[in-house]
Order: structure tokens, then sequence, then C-alpha cells
């Protein structure tokens, strides 16, 4: 499938590699309700994978529909989180850590529970604890990085043209 | 700007639950009639819900590729043993065709050797041959297995021609000392001593008159006999 792409920067296993990375959080998230096989389902998002990948002017939604499978496949979130795990990369470690942190997340990056979608933050005075600094120093240096990031998410062009 | 990290210092306040009540209740209210706040608050919350999705989805995708990779290992180790039984099997079918070839060409050539000279007293079956070869000369040697007792040879009984060769073996487990041969009249006609490393000895049945002997393998009480013609 992937060689029927040309131009397609990503090889094989990249586009495995993403498409079952996103068919494994669907499932996890039960958008996948198995109206079709797995397989379908995963072609069909390997197949958006290359299609985002090469930028065509193409309408995912109908593709999707062309490919008999259409549950759960929020192509606009997952373009969300692909662009917002693209600007992430660009940040500094520091900030990226107190932001993780802050959002609920624990030092080492991972969930503190399994349920990815509980909306807490942490308060500061226990996040300044982990960091052996002052709640105050947290709080500014969370205020900073997060102001930092508006700016950058406020200048790129495809975060702008998702969130409006 | 400050205006700006009030609302934001605001909104932090307000999502860590550390508001106070009346706080709250004004909070509500100015969400209600200012766009502003409430665009900034859903900003907020857009960024920590992708942020976290982000997250979420790297680590997902660190964990499959670390399962790709392990399964890769695996496929790589299966193959690899794969190879190395095949690599045998290949040698060992190669080997066994060498050997086979060989053990054919030997047959043909003792053929042609026959068939240039049929006078030649050749007496020996093919099934027998290569057992034969172990004991020397391919026209004058004969082994006597027919009898029970198939760890002593010459068998009990068994008949020899002038022109062959007279192997004797025992087994090792038995206590030689030397070899002695009697005739028909119990005289002692042949007295070989033993080594222990020595597994067999032969005789040419020539140096002997024709009639019927006896070996015996002292210590060992045994009796055997063979006759020369």
């Amino acid at each position: 499938m992937v060689g029927a792409f040309h131009n397609l920067s990503l090889d094989a296993e990249d586009v495995f590699q993403e498409g079952l990375t996103r068919a494994v959080i669907n499932v996890r998230e039960q958008k996948f309700n198995g109206t079709s096989t797995f397989y379908t389902y995963l072609t069909s998002i390997c197949r958006n994978v290359c299609l985002k990948e090469l930028k065509r002017p193409v309408n995912i939604h109908e593709v999707d529909n062309n490919s008999i499978e259409t549950e759960g496949s929020e192509t606009i979130s997952e373009d969300l989180i692909s662009c917002m795990t693209a600007i992430k990369s660009k940040m500094d470690d520091a900030c990226k850590q107190i932001i993780d942190l802050r959002f609920g997340l624990l030092q080492n990056g991972e969930f503190k529970n399994e349920k990815v979608d509980a909306f807490e933050n942490t308060r500061f005075e226990e996040i300044a604890k982990q960091l052996n600094i002052e709640a105050d120093n947290a709080r500014q240096r969370f205020r900073r990085c997060m102001e930092k990031f508006k700016m950058v998410l406020s200048k790129d062009p495809e975060w702008r043209e998702l969130t409006n | 700007m400050a205006k700006n990290s009030t609302i934001d210092d605001l909104i932090e306040k307000y999502l860590d639950g550390t508001i106070s009540e009346a706080e709250r209740e004004l909070f509500d209210q100015r969400l209600k009639n200012e766009p502003v706040l409430s665009e900034k608050l859903s900003q907020r919350i857009l960024i920590q819900k992708s942020w976290l999705k982000s997250a979420q989805h790297n680590q997902v995708k660190q964990h499959i590729s670390r399962l790709i990779k392990i399964e890769k290992q695996r496929l790589k180790s299966d193959s690899r043993i794969w190879l190395v039984a095949a690599s045998l099997i290949v040698l060992f079918g190669i080997s066994s065709l060498l050997i086979f070839q060989n053990s054919q060409k030997q047959n043909d050539r003792e053929f042609l050797a026959w068939s240039k000279n049929p006078n030649k007293n050749f007496r020996i079956t093919q099934g027998q041959q290569n057992e034969v070869k172990k004991y020397g000369a391919l026209d004058s040697t004969r082994i006597h297995k027919e009898m029970a007792d198939q760890d002593y040879l010459p068998a009990n009984g068994a008949v020899f021609q002038v022109t062959d060769t007279i192997i004797f073996r025992w087994p090792v487990t038995s206590l030689k000392e030397k070899l002695v041969i009697f005739d028909d009249n119990w005289s002692k006609v042949k007295e070989v001593l033993l080594p222990k490393s020595v597994m067999e000895y032969r005789l040419n049945p020539s140096t002997l008159k024709s009639g019927i002997y006896t070996w015996i393998l002292p210590p060992d009480k045994l009796r055997y006999q063979f006759s020369i013609k």
C-alpha cells in the first residue's frame, strides 16, 4: 500500500507503526466498535497516515467512506495531536517537564492514572515538592512556559487552522 | 500583559480547585459575560487535552516500537537457527553424496578389475564388501559370521583355503594373554603372546598343514575350531 503512494517520505514500517498506534488508542477509547475487521480498520488508518503525510487536498473523511470503515477515525483530533507533538518537540526540556507535571503526568512523562481523559491539574505545591523548589517558583515557571508555548501555538498555521 | 497574567493565574487557580467559593461564583459570572475569559479557558483546556493525548500517543508508539524491535530480534534469531539447521542439512547431504559416489566408484573399479580378469579368485559379494575392506586383501579374506558367537573370529567350524588369510579377533573385554593353536592331535602348533592393545592377529594358512585346528585364548577357556583344506 505504501508503495502506491509516490514521493512519500515515510517508509512502510513508519506508516505501520503510526497506524497501529492510532488504532490501539482508538480501541482503548472504544472508538472501534467492530463493524469491520481490525485489519480493514488498520488499513484505512494507515492510508490516512499516508495521505496526511503527502498533504494532498483530499477530504480524509471521504476516503474513509470509500474504505468500508469510518468508525472512530477522528482525523481532526489526530491531526491536532500530531501538530501538538510536533510543536512540543521544539520546546526545551525544563518547560516540557513543568507542563507535564502540571497537566498530571509523572516526572518520567508517564500517566499518574490509567484514565488519560481524567482532567486534573497537579497543584503547584506538589510540583514544587517534586522539583525541590518553592511553589511560587513552580507557578512562575509554568506561567512563563505556557506563555511561550501559547505564542508558538498561535504562530503555527496548522494549529490555527485546526483550532479555528 | 499584566492583565493577561492575572487572567491566566485566575484560570490556573480555578482549574486547581484552590479558588474560594466566593471567587468561583464571581468567576462563573465573568465566564458568562466575558467571551475573552471563556475563550482563554477553552484554549487552556484544549491545550491540556491535546498535550495529554500527544503524551499518550508517544507512549503507545514507544511501546509498539519496543514490541516491533523485540519481534524483529526474535525473527532474526529464529531465521539464524533455521539457517544453521539448513546449512547442516546441506553439509550432511553433500557429504553423504560424496561418500556414496566414492563407494560406487570403488564398486565400479572392482567390477572392472574382475571383468578384465574373471579367472582370478574374487569371492566377495556386494553386501560384504565394506566389512571385508577392514580385514585386508579383498581376494583372500573370508569372514565367518554365521555362528551365534560373533564376537570371536574365526567362528567355530570355519573352513579356510591356503590362499585365505585367517583373522583372529576377540571381544575387548576378554581376558586373553596369548593365542594358542592346537592340531587335531592336540599338539601345540602355534603360540602368540598378545599384549593388551592387540585386537586381532592374522595368520597365513599356508604355514599350517591341512586339517582341523583348535584355538584358545588362555586364561579364557573357550575353544573354537577351524579347518584348512
